[in-house]
């Protein structure tokens, strides 16, 4: 069953150094794109979840190196509502197409579409597992705004249980050896394995309240969602105090606001117009790091 | 050639010092009862070197060393003895697998392992704390106790 193509299903497939490649070659992108580098490929894009970003700058970035994209943005007019399974519908989608973009609400998902696929599968979310090319995305926005990954100050905020971004980016950032400040609503603690990897690799990391009473400490503030889709509880998540403007008198000047979006109440509209407001950039960025890695795996 | 003490067959494999408790799991998720053979089962027998023990004999067949990996993850002290004649003819100890698959169910209930019904598939990971089962697809980290704990197969 298990094929020997390469694939992209978790931020840990990568090494450090091919990230690096994927950074540096996302920054090439973002200038001088090659036109015609992927003509006559096509991307399949199979999300059983909605999606802005993530779908439509996989399908910018194809079109943008002159290739085509297929595929379907909810699997409800697909065969899967006929009761074809994933791996059927993977099988078949691998035939016509030269690479395969998979977000799907079932943890593990797309490593079983890599497993069966002959073609190279890049997972854009896995339930509340993974979302590798977000992170790429992440560090490659820290970087640029930063001027490096290391030794960062960052806090993860939001819903640590359920927010596959926070998971895999925790992970990248852990090459770095970064200070992390985690700060999660109610009972939305980070995954067992998460703290395990951290703790293996001797990062330092801290639990906290609020995420106010850290600002000062920041050079990164990662925010998300609660991913309330993935609930696997009932009874109310007390909310967090939702960021405002009064909060970052105290903060550094080089502080770097982000979220994956969408946002909800945790990120008012307030902060957009403050200079710490990151985050259109980078879902821009978004981009770039896509055609790096079409790039690298086509 | 030593002979065990506490019972004797003339052919056939005893897995010896099994933590105690753990025998009866160990049988389901080896599967040993669904092959036909004579099984005996000794629950919290005295032990010289544990204190009590379980035990478990298999008569008419040896039981090779793949089929029983899994004690290397869930009863890592427990030894295998081919008994011929009465007599142990061969002993040995489970071997740590790379992965374990088939055996053991993911507890995630989000993991597509469930919905797909494919084989589930657990990465194996020693770590000086605990033996680690990593699931292949959701990535999920469990410790050999938790796995044994739940009824997971």
């Amino acid at each position: 069953m298990l094929t020997t193509i390469r694939s992209l299903v978790s931020i840990q497939d990568l090494s450090s150094k091919e990230i690096e490649e994927i950074l540096h070659s996302a920054e090439q992108m973002q200038v001088d794109p090659p036109k015609d580098l992927l003509k006559g490929k096509i991307l399949a894009s199979c999300f059983f979840e909605p999606s802005t970003r993530t779908r439509l700058s996989f399908e910018s970035a194809m079109y943008r190196l002159g290739g085509n994209c297929l595929g379907f943005a909810e699997s409800k007019n697909t065969a899967t509502a006929k009761g074809e399974s994933l791996e059927d519908t993977i099988r078949v989608m691998a035939n016509m197409a030269d690479l395969i973009v998979i977000r799907h609400p079932k943890e593990g998902s797309a490593r079983l579409a890599a497993d069966v696929a002959h073609v190279p599968v890049i997972n854009a979310g896995d339930g509340a597992n993974q979302h590798p090319t977000q992170t790429l995305t992440d560090l490659y926005s820290i970087r640029k705004k930063q001027g490096t990954l290391e030794n960062l100050h960052i806090a993860l905020t939001g819903d640590l249980t359920f927010a596959r971004t926070i998971h895999s980016l925790a992970q990248a950032l852990s090459t770095y050896q970064p200070r992390l400040y985690f700060c999660s609503e109610g009972n939305l603690t980070l995954p067992e394995e998460i703290l395990h990897y951290l703790k293996q690799r001797g990062i330092k990391f801290s639990f906290h309240e609020t995420m106010q009473e850290i600002l000062p400490k920041l050079d990164v503030l990662y925010l998300t969602r609660l991913q309330k889709e993935r609930f696997t509880f009932s009874g109310a998540i007390k909310p967090a105090v939702p960021l405002k403007s009064a909060d970052l008198a105290d903060v550094k000047k080089t502080l770097q606001i982000l979220h994956p979006l969408p946002r909800q109440e945790e990120l008012p509209k307030e902060i957009d117009n403050t200079p710490y407001a990151n985050y259109f950039e980078q879902a821009k960025n978004g981009v770039a790091i896509r055609m790096a890695l079409l790039k690298r795996f086509l | 050639m030593s002979t065990l003490s506490v019972t004797a067959i003339q052919m056939g494999t005893v897995i010896d010092h099994i933590r105690p408790h753990a025998a009866l799991k160990l049988l389901q998720l080896l599967k040993l009862d669904q092959q036909g053979a004579q099984i005996t089962v000794g629950l919290n027998l005295k032990s010289a070197s544990m204190g009590r023990k379980d035990l478990i004999k298999i008569e008419g067949t040896h039981l090779q060393e793949k089929a029983l990996e899994p004690l290397a993850i869930f009863a890592p002290k427990a030894s295998i003895n081919w008994i011929e004649n009465f007599t142990i003819t061969q002993k040995f100890f489970a071997k740590l697998p790379k992965t374990l698959s088939k055996i053991l169910t993911c507890p995630s209930s989000n993991c597509i392992s469930h919905q797909e019904g494919i084989d589930s598939c657990f990465h194996i990971q020693a770590t000086p704390m605990a033996t680690l089962l990593i699931c292949h697809f959701c990535e999920r980290i469990y410790t050999q106790q938790r796995m044994l704990a739940d009824d997971l197969t």
